[in-house]
């Protein structure tokens, strides 16, 4: 009797299993052992370290802030995106390209850079202070917790933005017609259908900004710890720092539940994302008439944008071009030379060398991992399929301090032994950013008909000729799209570099993190402002590939 | 030799039968049309003769060899197969212009540069698209497409040609002329052919053999006259050209029979009918009841005429009872006029009681 198995299968097989045991060794092994070590793992099981998270007010006042800048900000951005996106994709409003591209350039700043913009702005001596106090006799004080949510919101609401923009486009104008046919009044159709039917798109958006601020850390810490306020992200940071880390551990776990919460929520929002009724794209729907108010309104918005998107990039694009911070802006005082610093300064340039190392080989291989993990849940009956894509989905919950903690725990000792590598920075944005990566990769494959590799097989194409020949080929745009994404995340990142380095692989996001007060704020300027070129073009080409800008988060 | 052999394939999705046992013999040059209604398994098949699928139970020999066996595990992956496939959208691959992609599958089989020129030019002919070779598929209209799609598979001289409804993507003119085109090149080529539809009349026009699907089983296999003039049951008939189904009693009386239905009414069937008295389902064509305006014959009005060119439809009336007539297009009736109705013929259906309601 003969036995023929498709190679192809043995070889499908083979890579669900692989994929499937460096997801466990490297995603579900470390955050298990967070776990364990929050329950106090060495002295057996306690809630010890929870009762001690409680015991400290530290604690609870943190848990309470991350909780009120994370729904604040969630307002507030939800707030500024619902309204800038009815204005530009439902109304007659002028210069709304000029808008839409300075929501775009708000957007591909990295928070943590815009940060330092507004540091710089209002910050204890920051110009637009020094300006407020000269004239208005009253400062603006950003090492707030409101500071935070300010600048949170501002670099969190183009998501909200894109969400409801895209499905205000995207909702049939016949059903408003009918509406409005019946009887209905303007304002009427937009409350009580126009509203409704993009409602689960704006609470999905609003969910993924409530989770991207707990998480966050760059703009908590550089905003926060100044002042003593302390968000969860930061408790954690600074437990680490005393090497407290079972607190740390108890306190990621909280955090996990907070943000896991939200995301599961986010989840089924989406799921419901599916009664939209879509337009075959035959008729935009007409413009509202804005009438006497629509020069105000673009005033307003002009006014908006001048402060949120052109000032903070102009502060930063100044100040590294200035000889000194605080010199007027005159000829004389301009220079080349903080760009110069840059590569000549030992640490900067390695830094700068690492990020770029570390990005390329994190997008490189999230990029992978994402491609096989999308394709096999997708294109495979192969038994495993379902946890793959769970444990590829599932740093999407944990944000990035946590992560690192869990890294440290599992990496630390042998038999992997990799903190004091290079190596835990390169697992660790790796694994934080393969959900991303999957995600991309899902959707263009999703876009791509099964058949068309059929009928390579069909054709005698065996399945990673098939493969190679066609489903690659056809899916650059995508794989594309995910290694510039994935590699624009990596390359200011932050909490991983600044818990996971060690002398030598510092990144750029540790050097923008620390280097203000040492190397001097021009310099950083100048880091920051190549980090957003180079985040710019790369979102650029993504979008000529045809990504959505919002898909990056 | 029987090109395709098929013995009691059965594969299941979900609580859903798409194949339920169906059992199947293609000889070689043959072309069978499989005609069955949308989501009667009729791609499931094909897709399991292709190995797209793998079904749970049964055999699939091509040429003789066992490509697969559900009990002796053995599935032969699609690409060692010798099977060419036109789906129903044509999946050409966008990225490759007509030329590469009819070269694939020579090309995979590494084929020289000079042979792969020979043979592409060669089927391009054959399909009638030369000149075309650098053109992308999107630049191709819905007919070439099909045409590559069709020279693709063909081009590795494949033992089994299947084809997913290659017609229903296009125009009704359109599908005409590529259904001549199709069984000029099947003919041409001598390659054994199965050919799955949801159209008629497509299958009566193509076909050497019809077989008539219906939930995963196959109900009736054979030349296409015999399936339209005996259909093996109910659902055949139904499908397979337009029909009267009646249900009654055959009555004899002085040599003269007559269909007792329900409801007492009594249609006289002409006298070569040798049908056995007792209950009886009767099919009865729309071609096969002449009507005229002065009789011989029942009574009957015309509800409602429909003008298709080359015939007439009407709808007849007879006490509660609805018949469809199709006539020459010079017999004109009116609306409402009454007229007398003689059936020819009718074809017994293996007899079910009719479901209530």
């Amino acid at each position: 009797m003969i036995t023929l198995r498709q190679r192809g299968v043995d070889l499908r097989a083979i890579a669900t299993g692989a994929a499937n045991l460096s997801l466990l060794l490297f995603i579900a092994y470390p955050l298990f052992l967070l776990l364990l070590v929050s329950f106090g793992a060495r002295e057996g099981f306690t809630v010890v370290s929870y009762l001690k998270v409680f015991a400290q007010r530290q604690n609870y006042v943190a848990l309470g802030n991350s909780l009120y800048v994370g729904t604040t900000t969630t307002l507030l951005a939800t707030l500024i995106g619902v309204g800038l996106a009815w204005l530009i994709a439902r109304t007659g409003l002028p210069l709304k390209r000029v808008f839409r591209g300075l929501i775009f350039l708000t957007f591909v700043t990295p928070p943590y850079i815009g940060t330092i913009s507004w540091i710089q702005l209002f910050g204890r001596a920051g110009y637009g202070n020094a300006l407020l106090t000269r004239v208005l006799g009253l400062s603006i004080e950003l090492y707030s917790l409101e500071g935070i949510i300010a600048v949170m919101a501002l670099y969190l609401y183009p998501l909200v933005f894109w969400a409801t923009a895209h499905a205000l486009e995207r909702t049939d104008p016949t059903l408003e017609d009918a509406a409005a046919s019946s009887g209905g009044t303007r304002w009427r159709v937009l409350t009580t259908i126009t509203l409704p039917l993009v409602l689960p798109s704006i609470l999905s958006a609003a969910a993924l900004v409530f989770i991207n601020t707990l998480a966050s850390f760059g703009p908590a810490a550089a905003l926060g710890l100044p002042a003593r306020h302390y968000v969860l992200t930061t408790r954690i940071y600074a437990a680490l720092s005393h090497y407290d880390v079972q607190m740390a551990a108890a306190l990621s776990v909280i955090l996990v539940l907070c943000s896991g919460g939200a995301l599961l929520l986010q989840n089924s929002l989406l799921g419901r994302r599916r009664f939209i009724t879509t337009t075959s794209g035959s008729r935009k729907p007409e413009p509202f008439r804005l009438g006497r108010w629509r020069l105000p309104i673009a005033i307003v918005l002009v006014v908006f944008f001048s402060f949120t998107a052109v000032l903070p990039l102009l502060t930063l694009l100044f100040t590294s071009l200035l000889k000194g911070w605080g010199l007027p802006l005159a000829l004389e005082n301009f220079t080349l030379g903080n760009y110069l610093t840059i590569f000549q300064d030992r640490l900067i340039g390695r830094a700068l060398r690492n990020s770029l190392i570390f990005a390329t080989l994190a997008a490189s291989a999230a990029t992978l991992l994402g491609f096989l993990v999308a394709y096999i849940s997708a294109r495979t009956k192969l038994r495993g399929r379902g946890l793959l894509d769970l444990l590829a989905t599932f740093p999407r919950a944990i944000p990035r301090p946590v992560l690192a903690m869990a890294m440290i725990l599992a990496f630390m000792n042998p038999p992997l032994a990799l903190y004091n590598t290079p190596w835990i920075v390169i697992v660790a944005y790796i694994v934080a950013f393969t959900p991303l990566a999957l995600r991309v990769l899902s959707g263009s494959l999703r876009a791509l008909d099964p058949v068309l590799e059929e009928a390579a097989w069909a054709s005698g194409a065996s399945w990673l000729r098939g493969l190679k020949d066609m489903v690659l080929p056809l899916l650059r745009p995508g794989i594309l799209t995910s290694f510039i994404l994935v590699f624009l995340r990596g390359l200011p990142e932050i909490p991983l570099s600044l818990m996971l380095h060690t002398r030598g692989t510092e990144t750029v996001g540790v050097v923008l993190f620390f280097l203000r007060d040492t190397v001097g704020v021009e310099a950083v300027s100048a880091l920051a402002v190549i980090v957003i070129l180079i985040t710019l073009a790369g979102h650029l080409v993504v979008g000529k590939l045809g990504g959505r800008p919002e898909v990056g988060r | 030799m029987s090109q395709l052999v098929i013995e009691g394939l059965k594969k299941r999705f979900g609580p859903v039968a798409a194949l339920d046992g169906l059992s199947l013999e293609v000889k070689r040059a043959e072309l069978l049309v499989i005609l069955g209604p949308s989501g009667c398994g009729k791609t499931t098949l094909l897709r399991s003769i292709a190995g797209l699928e793998r079904p749970d139970a049964g055999e699939i020999w091509l040429e003789g060899e066992l490509v697969f066996s559900a009990a002796r595990r053995i599935f032969l992956p699609p690409h060692r197969r010798r099977v060419g496939i036109v789906f129903q959208n044509y999946a050409l691959w966008p990225h490759l212009n007509v030329f590469s992609n009819v070269a694939y599958p020579l090309r995979v089989k590494r084929f020289s540069k000079h042979e792969i020129r020979r043979r592409v030019g060669e089927m391009l002919k054959l399909v009638r698209l030369e000149g075309l070779e650098r053109r992308y598929p999107h630049e191709l209209s819905a007919g070439q497409q099909q045409r590559v799609a069709l020279a693709r598979a063909l081009v590795m001289e494949p033992c089994l040609l299947l084809l997913d409804e290659p017609l229903s993507n296009l125009d009704a003119k359109l599908r005409e002329e590529l259904r001549e085109e199709l069984k000029r090149i099947q003919r041409k080529t001598g390659i054994t052919t199965v050919h799955v539809t949801h159209d008629q009349g497509e299958a009566m026009a193509l076909s050497d053999r019809i077989g008539v699907m219906d939930s995963g089983k196959l109900i009736q296999i054979g030349p296409p006259a015999e399936v339209y003039q005996k259909p093996h049951n109910e659902f055949v008939a139904k499908f397979v050209g337009a029909s009267n189904l009646l249900f009654g009693d055959v009555k004899e009386q002085d040599g003269q029979r007559s269909l007792l239905l329900q409801g007492g009414l009594e249609l006289p069937l002409s006298g070569e009918m040798k049908l056995p008295p007792g209950p009886a389902l009767l099919l009865i064509r729309p071609e096969e009841i002449t009507i005229s305006r002065n009789g011989p014959g029942l009574g009957a009005t015309v509800k409602s005429a429909t003008y298709l060119g080359n015939a007439l439809e009407y709808r007849l009336t007879i006490g509660g009872l609805e018949l469809q007539v199709r006539t020459d297009p010079m017999q004109i009736f009116n609306v409402g006029e009454r007229i007398f109705l003689q059936i020819r013929r009718a074809t017994p259906i293996r007899a079910r009681r009719p479901e209530q309601g």
